[in-house]
């Protein structure tokens, strides 16, 4: 199960979670404020280098590297090039974003550059699921990839936005109700939740799509009730847990409690991503192909 | 397992009848030949260097013989490409090598190949050894042979059962006969000669009972049959040769589209082409073909005027003088002979698991379908009561009187269209004792104790002496292809029994590894030779091989290998008469040129043709014809001239010789139960029949160490989903098979292909022990028995009980 | 050279003998677990126990060879992302391996698992119709090899002309996917497409 396609498993998670810390974290200081702002301060520099790390991690994914540029020739037909360009366009744009955030004179473009790069990671995540959505794979080609993808970038992403901002908060606005961090983990438990809905339809909606049996008698649903339900057990279980950790974190924010709170927030972050690579090692197992 | 010495040499009688223009469009076919240059393809990946094409030959014991065209360059193979002349029409088609010929360069530089003469330094069996000259090599078994026969005579010399190289002239391997190394052993005394084979042990000894020889018709000869129902008989994987028996039974079919049924423990690749498949229990042939025969007594469909006018024992009224009453097959169908049973069909369906409707169905069809081809391959035979189950199915012939005719059949293999090309010859053996193929392991432990009724020595009361010394040129039946391996382990173990073993061989096999003396040969694609068609139905031909590449390493062919030897045994004139091994080949192409109109004159001209082709000038072989157009003209060759549905040589047989507990020959084809077969108690603790098959990967062992067969048919134990759901057994699972003889751990193939209660396992994979004694290849013969049958003493290798179990 | 070359596999005699793998093989000297043709065995049916120790069974068994299709809507053409995968003019797919970058996408959607990787040289490879041989008036090595005269090649309308459209036998894929360039002659048992009645019992081999 965990043999192969690890690249991609990276690949996707890294840039979806680069996708949601940026859109999440951009939310938030639009509603937070300048205190917000401070709190999630060089979040686009995070979100380039999660998704630059994850664009490295997939050339282990190709046989022959050296060829790469010529990924982007075939945008007229296949969803593998619009990927790459969707990709680089989205981490292009946040090295914009990077640099209009640092230079004062450009500081007048960058929310517009956050909006582009913002929109540019929701077609990444479309246009990503979409690579997935073959016709030939029916336990891929579903809605459930969307909203598997879609809701991993809205868990992470949140979850990431959390922990920026959690690791800078020293505690002076104790115990005010409407304390800028009480309204970032607002609005990362808002996002976090939706993430988990999104996981949730996903999972029945995607177990359904593979029921179809090829012809050899296997079926992705079968293959993974029988040889891969421990792996997508657990998988839940990480994903609901490190949630659970993560509102507790919140919650104690919200409380005005602050030890441990760093610690606690990278845990539950990693907890979930543990999930979420452990669902992803699951969805590339589902490739069972139709035909011969 | 051998699959050759009793094609039917039924061109006889009509070699003058050979049509030239037939002969000059094999020429014209082959006008490539050697020697064409021209540049390498890039795929090849090869580069420029200059390319031949050379004609050549797999030479392997399969029953066919193909065409090979090997592309070299720089003294190495490239590619391999088959007979790809004329238009391909029937008749005059192309003779298209099957997938192992097509991997033959995998086979020629496969890791295994022996490099250097070697001397066993280990135990026998350990496989050490210690690489020495051919001088030394060829001293040491001189030594050992001058020892040996002055201690105990030239019987005390074997000619092991060898097939690797069956289809070549020169380099022949079997029958021992025709061998360099009977001509070397005739030249200085003589040695033990066996009768029979591995392949077709009991079916060669026992239907001559019936018949007076064992022919069937031609297989082409179905385009005049209205039905066609073969029994164990399956050419898709025995004759996959696209110049042999599978393309001549496709075309005929194509022709005829006359409905096929095949009887047979497996859905094999035949009954994937055919229209009918019955599933029936292995050993239980003579049970279904008794209440086939029930049913077409009972409903008046056997043909009383045949059975009347061309046989001998049907009923009481057509017996030999001074049988007992009842004695005849009719009182044995009809419960009226001692056993007292009728062979109903509800008898025959518990035992044969076939339906009794289906019974009576099948006998109907067999009996209205005037004529019917009844056919069987060598399955059913190869058991412990095969020599009674070919003559049940050749009952099935002889009872609808389709003896004889045009789209009928003996109930025999089919037979087919040979050449008189001339044999290498090896002298006359002074030697006449002769044992069994199957009883030579009991022949190095007991051999003074084993007599012609007990063991079935032929030509001599006693055996005169034990084997002290055994050849084994090109052969895999010293350890892999012999039953039970680990018995024949045991006896070759003990090097004070047999004192030498002598292995001459491409490759590292589980027999070479039994050598004392282990001599590295050249493949036949660095040797010339030729190579003649052996199953093929209306087109004969041979092939002209031309040597491809220089010998690899230090490896020499065999002539040479025995004129050396025969020099340092004092008898090299004797054997070479002055000629070098190209001057025995133009000698036999002198020879033949009478016989086989369109010869070349000359090895170079040889070369450059590759093959000739002769084209069947008559109609499809009939086997017995003359003898059913005039009975008295023509008798056949049993005592009594006719048919011997109740033979009084076997009945003389049944009551003379020394048969152990539960063995039978009885006089007419009776069914026996096995003592290792469906109905043996032995079934409560080895519920399985292990039965094996031929292989799409190999030629019984020989290609077993190509990966690229390997990769594509996988060795695997087959077993049906029923079987396997008891055992928790899933498609691919390693399981054990075993019994109390050994234990084979491989893969399982879950499939409805194979019948509830058996089990098969393709025969020949090379035998690969661990610490224990366990093999790990899945080799067929860490289960089968030695127990020989009772008739021919032939290896009954389809009559192993077994357990399965996960590994 | 064929203008619209397409193969033709009469599953009435072949007999499965895999011949056709080894040719190819051994013509593109392919590597280990590079299999450019492959032959599924499609087997189904059942067997019942009867009180009385008989059985019955309703079980088939046929072999279908298939190597690439060369479709005339190739799934592998269209999602290549670099168009290293391509329809030539004869309409022959065949591989630029001078841009493939090895991504397996087009193995993950070809339904007849036509495009095989070769891991030392990094790059996708398949099944070029021999189109050497083609060139010279060959037939390619697959057809030449076949024991059986099962598998044969020949121009697209010919073929169309005399053996009908496409078969839809199980189990072969819907051919409105790729409209494959591959014509069948079916058996006796052949089951439809889309048939649930039996299932490629060789996953091992092809």
């Amino acid at each position: 199960m965990f043999g192969t396609e690890w690249p991609l498993v990276i690949f996707t998670i890294l840039v979806q979670m680069s996708v949601g810390l940026l859109i999440v974290s951009e939310l938030a200081c639009l509603t937070g404020g300048a205190a917000a702002r401070d709190l999630l301060k060089g979040r686009e520099f995070f979100s380039l280098v999660l998704g630059v790390a994850g664009l490295l991690f997939s050339f282990g994914h190709l046989g022959t590297p050296t060829h790469s540029p010529f990924a982007i020739l075939n945008l007229a037909h296949s969803w593998l090039s619009r990927e790459i360009l969707c990709t680089s366009a989205f981490l292009g744009c946040l090295v914009v974003l990077t640099i209009t955030r640092h230079i004062v004179l450009f500081r007048a473009f960058s929310r517009l550059v956050a909006a582009v790069a913002g929109l540019l990671g929701l077609a990444t995540i479309f246009v990503m699921s979409r690579v997935y959505m073959i016709v030939t794979v029916p336990a891929w080609n579903s809605p459930a990839t969307l909203l598997n993808f879609v809701g991993a970038a809205l868990l992470l992403g949140a979850l990431a936005t959390g922990l920026l901002a959690c690791s800078r908060w020293s505690g002076e606005s104790n115990g005010e109700a409407r304390s800028p961090i009480a309204r970032i983990m607002s609005l990362v438990l808002l996002f976090a939740a939706l993430g988990l809905v999104a996981k949730f339809i996903e999972i029945p909606v995607s177990l359904f799509a593979g029921l179809a049996t090829n012809a050899r008698g296997v079926s992705a649903t079968s293959a993974l009730l029988t040889d891969g339900l421990g792996p997508y057990v657990l998988q839940v279980v990480l994903l609901i847990v490190g949630t659970a950790l993560f509102v507790h974190v919140a919650a104690t924010v919200m409380r005005g409690n602050v030890v441990l709170l760093s610690l606690l927030g990278t845990g539950a972050l990693f907890v979930a991503l543990a999930g979420e690579v452990l669902g992803r090692f699951v969805f590339f197992n589902m490739h069972v192909l139709i035909g011969l | 397992m051998h699959d050759s010495q009793v094609w039917q040499l039924n061109h006889v009688g009509r070699r003058t009848a050979l049509k030239l223009c037939a002969t000059l469009g094999g020429l014209a076919a082959l006008g490539g030949g050697s020697g064409i240059l021209h540049a390498a393809t890039d795929s090849s990946g090869v580069g420029s260097a200059a390319e031949r094409i050379v004609t050549t030959s797999c030479h392997v014991n399969c029953g066919s013989r193909c065409v090979l065209r090997a592309h070299v360059a720089n003294n190495i193979i490239t590619r391999i490409e088959t007979d790809d002349s004329g238009d391909d029409a029937y008749g005059m088609h192309q003779v298209r090598a099957c997938l192992r010929g097509r991997s033959m360069r995998k086979r020629v530089y496969a890791p295994e190949r022996l490099k250097y003469p070697m001397i066993r330094t280990g135990k026998r069996g350990e496989g050490k050894f210690k690489r020495v000259s051919w001088d030394e090599a060829l001293d040491a078994i001189a030594v050992k042979m001058k020892d040996i026969k002055e201690r105990f005579g030239n019987e005390a010399f074997y000619l092991n059962y060898c097939t690797g190289n069956l289809g070549g002239r020169v380099s022949k391997s079997w029958p021992p006969a025709q061998t360099p190394v009977a001509r070397l052993m005739n030249c200085w005394g003589g040695y033990l000669n066996h009768y029979g084979t591995y392949s077709t042990a009991q079916i060669a000894m026992a239907m001559p009972y019936l018949y007076g020889s064992n022919m069937g018709n031609a297989i082409s000869d179905i385009v005049s049959s209205k039905l066609v129902v073969m029994f164990g008989n399956n050419p898709a994987s025995t004759r996959m040769s696209g110049g042999g028996i599978i393309h001549d039974l496709l075309v005929a079919r194509e022709k005829s589209d006359v409905r096929l049924i095949v009887v047979d423990p497996t859905f094999t690749d035949t009954a994937a082409v055919a229209d009918e498949w019955i599933a029936i229990r292995p050993g239980t042939d003579a049970a279904l073909c008794a209440a086939i025969a029930h049913v077409l007594i009972g409903e008046g469909l056997a043909d009383q005027r045949f059975l009347d006018t061309y046989c001998v024992g049907f009923d009481e009224e057509h017996m030999p003088a001074g049988m007992p009453a009842n004695s005849s097959y009719k009182a044995y169908v009809l419960g009226q002979g001692p056993d007292g049973q009728a062979k109903t069909p509800d008898w025959a369906a518990t035992i044969c698991g076939v339906p009794a409707e289906t019974i009576v169905r099948l006998a109907r069809q067999i009996g209205q379908a005037k004529p019917c081809c009844i056919s069987q391959g060598w399955g059913p035979q190869r058991h412990s009561n095969g020599e009674d189950a070919c003559r049940a199915i050749a009952m099935l012939a002889v009872l609808t009187g389709n003896v004889g005719i045009a789209g009928g059949n003996t109930g025999a293999r089919e037979g087919g269209f040979l050449i008189p090309f001339a044999l290498f010859p090896t002298l006359t053996n002074p030697v006449k004792d002769e044992i069994s193929v199957f009883m030579w392991t009991d022949a190095i432990m007991r051999g003074q104790e084993m007599t012609a009724l007990r063991d079935g020595v032929h030509n001599r009361d006693r055996l005169k002496a034990p084997i002290k010394f055994i050849w084994n040129y090109a052969g895999n039946a010293l350890v892999n292809q012999h039953a039970d391996i680990n018995r024949t382990a045991a006896i070759l173990g003990d090097e004070s029994k047999c004192e030498m073993i002598v292995v001459h061989e491409n490759f590292m096999t589980p027999s070479a590894r039994f050598a004392d003396i282990l001599l590295p040969g050249t493949t036949n694609l660095e040797e010339n030779d030729f190579t003649v068609s052996e199953a093929a139905s209306e087109m004969a031909y041979a092939i002209f091989a031309h040597k491809v590449i220089e010998p690899l390493f230090e490896s020499r062919d065999i002539y040479d290998t025995c004129a050396d030897l025969a020099g340092r045994l004092g008898v090299r004139d004797q054997f070479t008469e002055g000629r070098t091994r190209d001057q025995w080949l133009q000698y036999l192409l002198e020879q033949s040129r009478p016989n086989v109109p369109g010869l070349p004159a000359t090895l170079d001209d040889a070369w450059k043709m590759g093959v000739v082709k002769v084209k069947n000038p008559g109609a499809p072989f009939v086997a017995y014809k003359t003898f059913r157009d005039d009975p008295v003209a023509n008798p056949l060759t049993t005592p009594s001239g006719k048919i011997e549905i109740f033979s009084k040589r076997l009945w003389d047989i049944g009551h003379s010789w020394e048969l152990p507990e539960g063995d039978r020959i009885p006089a007419v084809p009776e069914f026996t139960g096995e003592p290792e077969g469906y109905l043996s108690p032995r079934r409560s603790q080895f519920p399985l029949q292990l039965v094996t098959f031929h292989y799409k990967q190999r030629t019984h062992s020989t290609y077993g160490n190509v990966p690229w067969l390997k990769e594509v048919a996988p060795q695997e134990l087959w077993i049906n989903p029923i079987d396997a759901g008891q055992r928790a057994i899933r498609h691919g699972d390693s399981v054990r098979v075993f019994n109390d003889r050994g234990t084979s751990v491989i893969a399982a193939k879950v499939t409805p292909r194979v019948m509830p209660g058996v089990v098969l396992l393709p025969e020949g994979a090379w035998y690969a022990p661990d610490a224990e004694g366990h093999d790990h290849a899945g080799s067929a013969n860490m289960l089968t028995t030695q127990h020989p049958s009772p008739l021919a003493k032939g290896n009954p290798q389809h009559s192993s009980l077994v357990e399965v179990a996960r590994a | 050279m064929l203008k619209h070359p397409a193969f033709h596999i009469d599953i009435a005699t072949c007999t499965g003998c895999k011949t056709c793998m080894i040719a190819c093989k051994d013509k593109n000297d392919l590597a280990d677990g590079v299999k450019w043709r492959r032959v599924s065995e499609y087997a189904g049916g059942g067997w019942v126990q009867r009180n009385d120790n008989t059985l019955t069974q309703d079980v088939f068994a046929y072999y279908i060879s298939v190597a690439c299709n060369h479709c005339e809507e190739p799934i592998c053409v269209s999602v290549c992302p670099t168009t290293a995968m391509h329809k030539d003019e004869s309409g022959i797919v065949l591989v630029d391996a001078s841009k493939c970058i090895g991504c397996h996408y087009c193995e993950w959607a070809c339904p007849y698992r036509a495009p095989q990787y070769n891991a030392a040289a990094g790059v996708m490879t398949k099944c070029n119709f021999c189109i050497d041989f083609q060139r010279e008036g060959k037939p390619p090595a697959c057809v030449a090899a076949c024991p059986t005269r099962s598998l044969t090649f020949g121009e697209y309308e010919a073929l169309k002309k005399q053996f009908g459209e496409s078969a839809l036998i199980a189990p072969l894929p819907d051919p409105a996917i790729t409209k494959p360039n591959l014509f069948v002659t079916p058996g006796r048992t052949a089951k439809p497409m889309g048939s649930a009645s039996g299932s490629i019992r060789n996953p091992e081999e092809v």
